[in-house]
């Protein structure tokens, strides 16, 4: 197969200053998935946006060629640049409720793209029908209309939306973020383009929808056997789309190969160290494989290798002489002194051989103490009102009778897609929401309905660590300020001369220098911030830290080292977590015990070993098949045993009857549309909520 | 003594005020990172250059605040007795310009009046012409041909003495900087707001000098219906604006912080009263409900004559009256945008990790809502600023503003209502009241632009991390 898109030196700086995409060269051919592989702000999106000649202002294209089979892309006037886009390449975005016009209609954003891309009888779409039939409503049923509308209507049943015909004239806000991903990528089919550029399409959706859109965008792929490029963090996704994939930091293509190559045998070092970065439930006795640092700033990069700072392997020609651009016999490039020195010869014992530094493996195997927070049937609900007295109408139950038990010393992760009432969970426990039901325990007290003064009293005991290090930390206060907050509102400390002791002592716990005391947040990483939210919280010596997706937002380097700090924060202090997250591989490397939610409710608790591998219910089943897994049993490039959901999660406002995962189980029975299931016991640790469980 | 000192309520809030920022200044300087974000601000060459013209302003409406009363040369009893006119030191300063008034209208520089008048010559005719100035260039025996160049010399003549008062100026004031701080050298941050500045200074001691030449023998920007001088209208009404401006936002500000954070974090009912409140307020129009309160407090002005010494006194109070009217009906909309800011910053993770502290809700709102609208504050105060200038001058129009006997932009403005329509035209009232609140107003702007991007944290990464 020939080159569908050359890239070649491809230069993009800043302002005419620092390199943000420096030298970038790769060829996609037709029908096949490349993949760019990086982490945040290592310039796989700028990539991106330059070959669609579209970069955000103060951001230029600098030097290199692009040619889309015979259209050279950087010489090309910015009117035929127009009819390319959208039209033989087409681009998908990671966020799809702001890719698309909240007041246009599904039907009229389609028919845009049609009306300027479709090969119509008129010699030039641009001039003739097509320009006037950018707003079809106001053209009436002309005949062009009329095929735009049946087009349109074939291209959401392309991408799998149930009726289509009257999805057409819905508005974004009634579609769901899985629908909208697949109406973007219909917008991007329209023009039949023959590269698809796909940055990060399912990093902000959950795992089953991303199954859905994966699958999706595969099938696509196969049937209209167009190239796609792939642009994602995730080596899950890559593992399971690509099947080249380029591996990008600070800017440059560090390594590129097959997918095969890649997952077997990463020859540089920092792909390496991505894999050994990857929580899984293997290492949970041991800390991960941590890059130390953080990607350099662009216009900062060091004058050598881009990752010799960060590199274990790195000698003295690493940090003075810039890596050349190194084939390897199998076919793969990598850009690393250690193959330009013996070509070839280290690639044998390059296989990843990370020393896990080995954590006391007896930390996780403590036997269960006494229960330090018990939760019994925790509801939150939320009143709907209406009408001008404001009376309650009905009830978004988004926590519907949880019950949980905490021992001191362990970890409890709490896993659900997202509305599914996790994070609910977690501030319903802060008292932070007042439940509207339930008992929450917390070291023998009763906190729920204590008065402000008593429930200070408790404060210090049970703190959060917060998703996104990026607003949980207020811009205008300084890091010490920040940490002395708590102990002055909680009394912790005797003296201001205590206190700023305590805050260098907390600043080593996290690992930061005590010099960053006197910073404000914004000159942090978002590890480095995330590790000032975790010093926060420890300031007031809680005994129980609620984690609410504490690494979701960071690269995958970062939340291996913000896991590690959190592993040994707990054998240390013998603090007790409840981990709110999504992400199941976390859990595995984590958690002592597993409680599933599903629209409120907890539908499965017990071990990580029973929960992870022992599964019942076919939810939970359903969400660890989803999950892209980089070692997955593979046929024919396609992985077996994956449970496809269908449909998404319910409202909370408007539960199904019965089991409330009947409409989207393949094993539901009569019963299930009737009755919510009781709770079924496997082992003593081990509870199921599924009429089904029994019968397995 | 000579004179008594008299301080109206007016000069008391205003001289409040200057010590409150003079006790800030001297308090920030024992913090240093406190000192950080003003440092920056010195090296900003807009920021500079808007502050040194917006000092001159405060230095013209601080003098004009040192109010006085002049002794009479006879005595009562052995009692001194003082003018009832209350003067101030900027009046002392400019008696030049405050004395010399003419019959009526007469153009900037001009030496002739700007209205014709029937004069009896020698031989008992009436002629209709322009007459001579009483003081505008009545030195000159043939204004006809001797006035541009006259106005040349004096101009030129003054402006080069300004001109080296200026650079005499700049070069003691780097030698008081050398000796206390470093100097800057060129190619520092610093060194370009130190340029911007002594350049500044140099022009606007050129324009200054030329002006105070000019105006001693003509009426620089011309004089006014009853023939005062424009010139010392308009420095005059520095002060009222500057009171209008700043006072205004005094009330102002209490009333929209509070209840504008307390709405928008509290939520339930205290949001549903404040908003029900302002939205109230702010449907009622605003210049009958302020037409009414200064109508009702004129009325009892009157009635009540005891109580003012002097006729300053009574125009100073009503001015105050106008101010805390303004701030009273002008919180409503820096309140609605607190409100909508604020509810959200409540949702952000760092208002709820405080919560989680038990930190009171008086602490959040003063510790972490209140830095963080801050930059929102400065900027509707300063855009307010220029609004409240305007809406004097409209309540003037309509009979409800200043005292008639207080010079104002808007007693210019409105004055140039009539003088708009007047053939010939009449345009150096209106000119000079448009001049001096723009540049005002721009400056004013300038420098709330500097100090927000000062104090930005995430604009100052680079600095801030070296």
């Amino acid at each position: 197969m020939s080159a569908l898109l050359t890239v070649n030196g491809l230069v993009t700086r800043l302002n005419n200053g620092p390199r943000i995409v420096d030298d970038i060269t790769f060829t996609i051919r037709a029908g096949e998935t490349f993949a760019l592989l990086g982490e945040s702000g290592c310039g796989k999106s700028m990539t991106a946006l330059s070959l669609m000649r579209l970069l955000p202002d103060g951001v230029g294209f600098a030097g290199g060629s692009l040619s889309l089979g015979d259209a050279q892309l950087h010489t090309l006037p910015e009117h035929s640049m127009r009819e390319l886009r959208g039209g033989r390449m087409a681009m998908i975005f990671q966020e799809p409720g702001l890719s698309l016009n909240p007041v246009m209609t599904v039907g009229e954003q389609i028919a845009e793209v049609l009306a300027l891309h479709t090969p119509s009888p008129q010699p030039s779409p641009i001039k003739g029908e097509g320009a006037d039939s950018l707003s079809p409503r106001g053209r009436g049923l002309g005949r062009g209309w009329q095929s735009i509308t049946q087009r349109c209507i074939e291209l959401l049943q392309q991408v799998g939306i149930p009726d289509p015909a009257r999805r057409l004239d819905e508005y974004p806000f009634q579609l769901s973020g899985g629908m909208k991903q697949r109406v973007m990528i219909a917008m991007a089919l329209a023009g039949q383009p023959e590269l698809l550029i796909a940055d990060e399409p399912t990093t902000a959706l959950d795992v089953t929808i991303q199954a859905q859109v994966l699958q999706l965008l595969r099938d696509t792929q196969a049937r209209e056997g167009m190239a796609m490029l792939l642009i994602t963090h995730d080596l899950g996704v890559v593992a399971e789309m690509a099947h080249q994939v380029a591996v990008m930091y600070a800017g440059q293509i560090i390594e590129q190969a097959s997918r095969a190559q890649l997952f077997a045998r990463p020859a540089h070092p920092y792909t390496q160290k991505l894999f050994a970065a990857l929580p899984d439930a293997k290492r949970s006795g041991q800390a991960l494989a941590a890059i130390p640092g953080n990607v350099p700033a662009l216009g900062a990069v060091p004058p050598g290798c881009r990752f010799a700072p960060r590199c274990e392997q790195a000698w003295a020609l690493c940090h003075e002489q810039m890596p050349a651009w190194t084939m390897l016999e199998s076919g793969a490039g990598v850009r690393c002194h250690l193959y330009t020195v013996k070509a070839g010869l280290r690639t044998e014992d390059s296989v990843p051989r990370v020393q896990h530094s080995a954590l006391s493996t007896q930390s996780s195997a403590l036997s269960p103490q006494s229960s330090i927070l018990q939760v019994s049937n925790l509801q939150v609900h939320f009143p709907i009102r209406k009408g001008i007295l404001q009376r309650t109408v009905g009830g978004v139950k988004a926590v519907d009778g949880v019950s949980l038990d905490i021992a001191a010393g362990r970890t409890l992760a709490l896993v659900g897609e997202s509305g599914c009432g996790k994070t609910t969970v977690g501030k319903a426990l802060l008292q932070l929401l007042a439940p509207t039901g339930g008992q929450v325990r917390f070291a023998g007290n009763d906190l729920v309905g204590l008065n402000g003064q008593q429930l200070r009293a408790q404060r210090g005991s049970m703190q959060m660590v917060f998703q996104d290090p990026y607003a949980s930390l207020n811009p205008k206060m300084r890091v010490a300020e920040i940490l002395q907050e708590g102990m002055d509102a909680l009394d912790i400390g005797a003296s201001s001369v205590d206190r700023q002791k305590r805050i260098d002592q907390l600043l080593d716990q996290v690992g930061l220098a005590q010099a960053a005391k006197w910073r404000y947040p914004h000159e942090f990483s978002g590890g480095q911030r995330q590790r000032i939210a975790i010093a926060r919280a420890l300031a007031v010596n809680p005994a129980l830290l609620i984690c609410d997706e504490p690494t979701s937002a960071l690269d995958v380097s970062v939340q291996a080292q913000i896991l590690n700090l959190l592993k040994s924060l707990q054998r240390e202090l013998g603090l007790s977590y409840l981990f709110i997250t999504h992400n199941l591989a976390v859990v595995e490397y984590v958690a002592h015990e597993v409680c599933v939610m599903y629209l409120g409710r907890i539908v499965e608790r017990g071990t990580v070993q029973e929960v992870m591998h022992n599964a019942q219910h076919p939810y939970t089943r359903a969400l660890l098949s989803a999950v892209p897994k980089i070692d997955g049993p593979e046929v024919d490039g396609k992985r077996v045993g994956v449970i496809r959901l269908a449909g998404e999660m319910p409202s909370p406002a408007n539960p199904p009857q019965g089991c409330h995962f009947h409409p989207r189980c393949a094993e539901a029975v009569e019963l299930c549309r009737t009755a919510y299931p009781a709770a079924t016991s496997n082992t003593p640790t081990h509870i199921v909520h599924c009429h089904l469980a029994g019968t397995r | 003594m000579s004179f008594m000192p008299v301080i109206l309520w007016t000069d008391a809030m205003i001289f409040l005020l200057f010590a409150v920022g003079i006790a800030g200044i001297w308090w920030i300087r024992q913090r240093p990172h406190l000192l950080l974000p003003w440092q920056r601000l010195a090296r900003s060459p807009v920021g500079m250059v808007s502050l040194l013209v917006l000092s001159l302003f405060v230095l013209v409406g601080l003098l004009d605040s040192l109010h006085y009363r002049a002794a009479l040369p006879q005595k009562n009893n052995e009692q001194t007795v003082y003018s009832p006119e209350v003067l101030s030191a900027f009046d002392a300063l400019a008696s030049g310009l405050r004395s010399r008034t003419e019959k009526t209208y007469s153009a900037p520089l001009a030496a002739y009046l700007y209205a014709k008048e029937s004069t009896e010559t020698g031989d008992g005719k009436v002629m209709r012409d322009y007459p001579r100035l009483k003081y505008g260039g009545a030195h000159l025996a043939d204004p006809q041909h001797e006035l541009v160049a006259d106005v040349l010399q004096r101009g030129l003549l003054g402006a080069v003495a300004g001109l080296l008062l200026g650079g005499l100026l700049v070069f003691a004031a780097g030698r008081v900087l050398s000796i206390f701080i470093v100097r800057p050298m060129p190619g520092e941050p610093a060194y370009r707001a130190h340029r911007a500045l002594q350049f500044t200074i140099l022009v606007m001691a050129t324009v200054i000098g030329a002006t105070a030449s000019l105006a001693v023998s003509y009426h620089v920007l011309g004089t006014d219906k009853v023939g005062q001088d424009v010139l010392y209208l308009a420095l005059k009404s520095i002060r009222t604006g500057l009171v209008i401006g700043t006072v205004t936002t005094l009330v102002m500000l209490p009333f929209a912080l509070l209840l504008g954070i307390a709405a928008g974090y509290l939520r339930g009912w205290v949001d549903d009263v404040i908003q029900y409140v302002y939205t109230v307020l702010s449907s009622i129009p605003s210049v009958l409900l302020i037409a009414a309160a200064v109508l009702m407090m004129q009325v009892a002005i009157e009635t009540h004559p005891e109580w003012f010494e002097t006729s300053a006194a009574r125009a100073d109070l009503r001015l105050l009256f106008l101010c805390l009217i303004l701030g009273v009906t002008s919180w409503t909309g820096l309140c609605r945008l607190l409100r909508g800011e604020t509810l959200k910053l409540r949702e952000l993770e760092y208002i709820q990790a405080a919560q989680a502290f038990g930190v009171s809700s008086l602490r959040i709102m003063t510790r972490h809502i209140l830095p963080n609208v801050m930059h929102i504050v400065l900027i509707s105060v300063v855009m307010d600023f220029s609004s409240l200038v305007l809406a004097e001058a409209v309540l003037s129009y309509v009979g409800v503003g200043v005292d008639p006997s207080t010079m104002s932009f808007g007693t210019l403005i409105n004055a140039a209502r009539m003088e708009m329509g007047r053939e010939p035209m009449v345009w150096w009232t209106l000119a000079a009241a448009f001049g001096f609140m723009l540049v005002l107003v721009l400056a004013a702007n300038l420098f709330a632009d500097a100090v927000r991007d000062a104090f930005d944290p995430r604009l100052n990464r680079t600095e801030a991390a070296a």
